[in-house]
Order: structure tokens, then C-alpha cells, then sequence
């Protein structure tokens, strides 16, 4: 696949699961954004990466039960139209904790 | 000491790693980065020993540990791919992948690989890669998830497992 038909293919992609996912909720989870990015992976392939800001989770992290239904309600969508690249996804927080300070003393 | 790789140890490790019992704030970017990698080795291990107790399950401990060590990341990285993210199998093993795909707890688990294993990449290579404790303790959290599938659909005999299993075997064959 050329440059131009990734970046096509990534854009119908983000397109697509704003359309499907975006505002939706799923258990505690809300998605408040989608972002696609095209990279390449482990295997130096083109591939489609899927940003997903999420609500806060209330706890340390979203619970399991309502993050792999989101990552299902993606993974239908995607494999039922597939972008003809490999899509990976990350989940993110609207609002993310400080950075620890990387050169204190101390086990974290 | 002679200890084998318990999937549950690194599980319990990232989460250390991860700071999930710390309360708020971001972990060092390094542990975070750890975290990652010993959640994706939980799980390529705990497929490793499923494999070995499928091919050999009379063997002793030293036996399945050797053949572990034969499972191979990218054909395991091949088979998930049908499975999870509609990648073309073969001709010849479409209806078996078929089958496998109409089982939702394998098509998770196969997910769950494929995630962990780029995030993993990016982990270890990545200067620029972004890791927050919410992301990589949800990472943990299906990793963790997909050992237990794994043992539960291992420990039910499950039909669709084995021939996800044994799909992995072959395309792997010994190295």
C-alpha cells in the first residue's frame, strides 16, 4: 500500500469509529476522543495506531470487563472493514498524573 | 536456585512495577516501561506451557520447559493476527481459523497478545514512545485476564483452544 492510501486508509479508520464509538459509553468507560496515527510496528510494517482518551478511570485503572468491551465494539468495526493495514489501540486518560521525578531517590 | 518462568510471578511483578497498590501519581517511565514487557511475558509463557502440555501431556517439568523454548513470538504473532485482526491465513487452514474465530474468549486472548507484543516493542525500543500508569495497568489487567481464559478454557478441554494452540505448534514447528 502506498504512502497516500495509508494516510487514506488511517483517516477513513478515524472517520469511521468517531462515527461508531466516539461519545459512546461502555460500563464506566466514556470515549471521548479517537485519534489514528499512522506508524510503523514491530515488525516494520505501516500500521494504523488508534488513540483512544477515555474518562478517568475511578480507580488505579478502567475496569477489565469494560475495557475489552470496547476493545470488541473496535475490533468488530475494524475487522468487518478492515483498513488493510494492522491497527493497534491505546487506551489514555483525559487528564494523566505528573510525571514522577525520574532522579529522586526511592523505589518509584 | 532452578526456578521455571510462573506467568503469575510476572503478573505480580508488573503490577509492583505499575504502582497499583501506590496510590495517585505516575510511576518512573522506566518501570512502566518493565511493566509491560513482564505483562507480555505472563501471557507468551503462560501460552508456552499450554503448548507444551497440548503436545506433551505426560511429559516431566524438564520436558515441557524444553519445548517452551521452542514457541516462536512471530508465529505466534501470525496466527493471533487471523484470528484477532482479520489477517489472511493460508487457504489451507481458513476453516480451522474460521472456527476459532467464532470463539470470543481465543479471539480476546489473541488480541491481548498482539497488543501486549507491539506495546512491548515499544517499551524496550522506543525513546519516544508514551506510557501512563492507567494505560500500562490496563495492559496488565488483559494480560492477566487472558492467562486466566487460557487456564480456564485449558482446564475445560476446550475444542477451540486446542486448535489455536496447535496452529501456533505448527507454524512454529521445533527451532
Amino acid at each position: 500500500m502506498s504512502m497516500a492510501d495509508s494516510v487514506r486508509a488511517a483517516g477513513e479508520v478515524e472517520q469511521a469509529l468517531r462515527e461508531s464509538v466516539e461519545g459512546r459509553q461502555f460500563g464506566t468507560i466514556e470515549v471521548r476522543k479517537i485519534i489514528a496515527l499512522l506508524g510503523e510496528d514491530a515488525d516494520g510494517q505501516t500500521a494504523v495506531y488508534l488513540e483512544l482518551i477515555l474518562s478517568d478511570p475511578t480507580g488505579a485503572t478502567w475496569p477489565i470487563e469494560d475495557a475489552q468491551q470496547l476493545r470488541r465494539a473496535i475490533r468488530e468495526q475494524l475487522v468487518s472493514e478492515p483498513p488493510g493495514l494492522p491497527f493497534y489501540v491505546t487506551l489514555r486518560p483525559e487528564h494523566e498524573a505528573p510525571q514522577a521525578d525520574e532522579d529522586a531517590e526511592g523505589t518509584n | 536456585m532452578q526456578r521455571v518462568i510462573r506467568p503469575a510471578w510476572l503478573l505480580r511483578q508488573a503490577d509492583e512495577l505499575g504502582y497499583r497498590q501506590a496510590g495517585p501519581g505516575q510511576p518512573r517511565n522506566s518501570n512502566l516501561r518493565r511493566a509491560v514487557s513482564a505483562a507480555y511475558y505472563a501471557l507468551f509463557h503462560a501460552i508456552g506451557w499450554a503448548i507444551a502440555n497440548q503436545l506433551l501431556p505426560a511429559g516431566s517439568l524438564e520436558e515441557q520447559a524444553g519445548l517452551t523454548r521452542s514457541v516462536d513470538h512471530g508465529a505466534l504473532r501470525n496466527v493471533c493476527g487471523w484470528i484477532a485482526k482479520g489477517e489472511s491465513p493460508p487457504q489451507h487452514v481458513a476453516d480451522l481459523v474460521k472456527v476459532v474465530q467464532g470463539d470470543t474468549v481465543i479471539v480476546d486472548l489473541a488480541e491481548a497478545f498482539l497488543e501486549l507484543r507491539e506495546k512491548r516493542h515499544a517499551a524496550d525500543y522506543d525513546h519516544l514512545a508514551d506510557f501512563s500508569k492507567e494505560a500500562v495497568l490496563n495492559l496488565v489487567d488483559s494480560a492477566r485476564s487472558a492467562v486466566k481464559a487460557l487456564e480456564q478454557a485449558q482446564a475445560a478441554g476446550s475444542a477451540t483452544l486446542a486448535r489455536f494452540l496447535t496452529l501456533v505448534s505448527l507454524k512454529t514447528a521445533i527451532r
